[in-house]
């Protein structure tokens, strides 16, 4: 796997470098955030897994080894089993809770109709779990198979045949008449 | 299409071409997948707030990234303005010469290209831009006096070429001293050593051999208690965590290396404390080791994670409190001269914060006249208990955890007597007065058999990891007796829990049995 750049920032953090390890947790809170909430839904428990994941990143900082993986990956792998934990504890599966997810959306893009957002939401949570967290890390998250792999300890390759086969359950379950639609109304709007 | 939706399609094009003729609904599929995507703005309240948590947490106070005081367009503004204004008087200074410094450049530009000024092949030019080159040309002009003798080896700081000397390296100097008045910010040290720091001089120490009174100590006890100890326990403090991630595994001798915590004689340490804080991870790390056939590295055996990745434990004593506290003493199931203390910790109530339970922390207290020596399970991360800060724990309502120790007792009695006392302390709120709840311990020590299948069930848990962990305090503690135990706990009623715990300590013995020693 090739180094991240971060990888050396991390090196020194694991050598004592205080800065350095305030730069990592300054890059990384917002994303590790971000993660945990598409994850972990409720405010409150957020907080509780993102505090969790970075103290237990600052104990465990100086067995950081880059040779066994690019730095993104050990603080994700971490946030997620802080996830996982904090599930476990509330006797939930986890990554199974769509409807935990916030329901706002990104902003950009043309607007998607909400029949079709939510026969996808819903096709979505039909998915295995593991099934579902590799899509989102690649899609929602643009992780490289290698990082995903790294995060949800597969290998690359299972990775990469876990997120073909799920999209294309995802495209045969879609509804016809919705892809019909959804075509026809491209079609008019590019005519228009 | 997004460039990222782009590439997806390309790498499933090329796992799968038989996609070719669906791009279009690929497309629209990843689009809407994305369109799923829930926006979540940045908190930067959440962010200060949990820098502070983690100040707290470790005692030190990391600085904030340097931001610059100015905006990003200030820096270079500032820098080609000086170097204009101190370029300006390099010029006047040249002129009086009679020719202007873009003509004397283009002279040794000219006698360059006719050949007799070539720079040697030791020239250290490889890196500067064309300014940089052709004013080291003239420069080194200059230094020797002659037209001819134009030396490129001639450069930033030879001895002779002080800016002083030779205004024309004053605009030499600005080149070079361009990088280092791009950085403004600066970070503000700080004289305390950080958390970082501390951990690396804990590891230091461990990594020191131990000291002569340690070395007497540690070898009068295992003198006493029978045990290998101190041989893998002097050894033990030799290699760093990182070394023993390295070895290769499932090697005694490397599983040995890890720095366990030692038997500590109550008469010279007669107090523990500990914070009610307990991380999380190891056992899935673990498991999926196992599963997947494989020993799992010694640094991700946690004893106290795997203790408490099973909930099983109901503290009822002191009603009145918030915090409810429990201690069960067991025969300890590898070492019958030994006793298994467990004590748990639970924040009453439902699930939720526990305001009242702010810095929890575990004190024990050890009866140097019934405890000849104790030893904590797991916890090697966080340094010796001692050195753990006792504010450091965090408590929530309807949550809890497990601490476990062995202990030696006097002589090997086991009768009735009470053999230490455990105290939780907290602070109910900002301000208040620090509360303690205190509880002894049994005064009689259960057989792991008779015991209720809970603290049966803690025990194997308990075994198993000291099995995987290769622990040089493993005494007789072997998967076939954790899968006994695991057994006898899974028939219980109730105990369906056991099971998958059943199925790893099995899967753990044949990997065992497949592995050479």
């Amino acid at each position: 796997m090739s180094p991240h750049p971060h990888d050396a920032l991390a090196v020194r953090a694991s050598k004592g470098d205080r800065d350095a390890f305030g730069e990592l947790y300054d890059h990384y809170f917002e994303p590790i955030r971000r993660f945990v909430a598409w994850h972990g839904g409720k405010p409150d428990r957020v907080e509780d897994i993102v505090s969790q994941a970075f103290l237990q990143a600052l104990d465990r900082i100086t067995a950081y080894d880059p040779a066994k993986g690019p730095f993104p990956a050990w603080l994700y792998t971490i946030a997620r089993h802080c996830v996982i934990d904090q599930f476990r504890r509330e006797k939930k599966t986890v990554f199974s809770d769509l409807s935990l997810v916030p329901d706002a959306r990104e902003a950009e893009g043309e607007p998607v109709p909400e029949e079709r957002l939510a026969q996808m939401r819903t096709l979505l949570a039909e998915l295995k779990p593991q099934q579902r967290e590799v899509v989102l890390l690649r899609v929602w998250e643009d992780k490289s198979y290698e990082e995903i792999a790294a995060i949800v300890g597969r290998s690359a390759d299972a990775c990469k045949m876990s997120f073909s086969r799920s999209l294309a359950l995802l495209r045969d379950r879609m509804p016809p008449v919705a892809l019909f639609l959804a075509f026809c109304l491209e079609g008019l709007r590019s005519l228009a | 299409m997004k460039p990222e939706d782009a590439e997806i399609l390309r790498e499933l094009l090329q796992r799968d071409p038989s996609l070719a003729g669906h791009t279009d609904k690929v497309a629209r599929l990843l689009a809407d997948l994305r369109a799923l995507r829930p926006q979540i703005p940045d908190d930067p309240a959440l962010k200060a707030r949990l820098r502070q948590k983690l100040e707290a947490a470790h005692g030190l106070k990391f600085p904030p990234r340097p931001r610059p005081r100015w905006p990003q367009w200030f820096a270079p503004s500032l820098a080609i303005a000086l170097f204009f204004l101190i370029l300006t008087p390099v010029v006047l200074l040249l002129a009086p010469r009679g020719k202007s410094m873009n003509q004397d450049l283009a002279v040794e530009d000219a006698r360059a290209a006719g050949g007799r000024d070539k720079p040697s092949s030791a020239a250290p030019l490889g890196g500067e831009t064309d300014l940089e080159r052709k004013t080291i040309r003239r420069k080194g002009s200059q230094a020797t006096g002659g037209p001819g003798d134009a030396r490129p080896s001639v450069g930033l700081g030879e001895p002779g070429s002080s800016p002083a000397s030779d205004p024309a390296d004053l605009s030499l100097n600005l080149v070079a001293a361009l990088g280092p008045i791009w950085p403004i910010a600066q970070v503000e040290s700080e004289d305390r050593p950080g958390f970082l720091e501390k951990k690396l001089d804990s590891a230091r120490e461990m990594e020191a051999p131990p000291s002569r009174a340690s070395k007497k100590a540690m070898g009068g006890m295992a003198a006493s208690m029978g045990q290998a100890a101190s041989a893998p326990a002097a050894k033990a403090a030799s290699p760093s965590r990182a070394e023993a991630d390295e070895a290769p595994r499932p090697v005694d001798q490397v599983a040995a290396a890890f720095p366990e915590n030692p038997f500590i004689e109550s008469t010279r340490e007669g107090v523990s404390r500990l914070p009610a804080r307990i991380g999380g991870g190891s056992f899935d790390l673990v498991r999926r080791e196992i599963l997947a056939g494989r020993f799992p590295k010694r640094s991700s055996v946690r004893l106290e994670e795997l203790l408490n990745h099973y909930r099983f434990h109901r503290p009822t004593s002191d009603g009145a409190e918030s915090v409810g506290i429990q201690v069960s003493l067991l025969r300890c199931p590898w070492n019958p001269s030994h006793l298994l203390s467990l004590t748990a910790l639970e924040g009453k109530g439902k699930p939720g914060p526990l305001p009242v339970a702010r810095g929890a922390s575990l004190e024990w207290r050890w009866d140097g006249r019934r405890v000849k020596a104790h030893r904590l399970l797991g916890f090697e991360n966080g340094g010796q208990p001692g050195a753990v800060q006792a504010d450091q724990g965090e408590l929530r309502a309807g949550e809890g955890l497990v601490i476990a120790h062995e202990l030696v007792p006097v002589d090997g009695d086991l009768g009735a007597a009470t053999f230490f006392e455990v105290a939780v302390q907290f602070t109910p709120a900002p301000g208040a007065t620090v509360r303690r709840v205190r509880v002894s311990a049994p005064g009689r020590a259960m057989a792991v058999e008779s015991a209720p299948p809970a603290l049966r069930f803690a025990a194997t848990v308990l075994e198993w990891g000291l099995v995987l962990a290769r622990s040089p305090h493993r005494g007789q503690a072997n998967f076939e007796q954790a899968e006994r135990l695991a057994r006898g706990v899974r028939d219980e009623k109730g105990w369906e829990l056991a099971a998958e715990f059943l199925d790893l300590v099995r899967k753990s013995a044949q990997i065992e049995a497949q592995t050479p020693r």
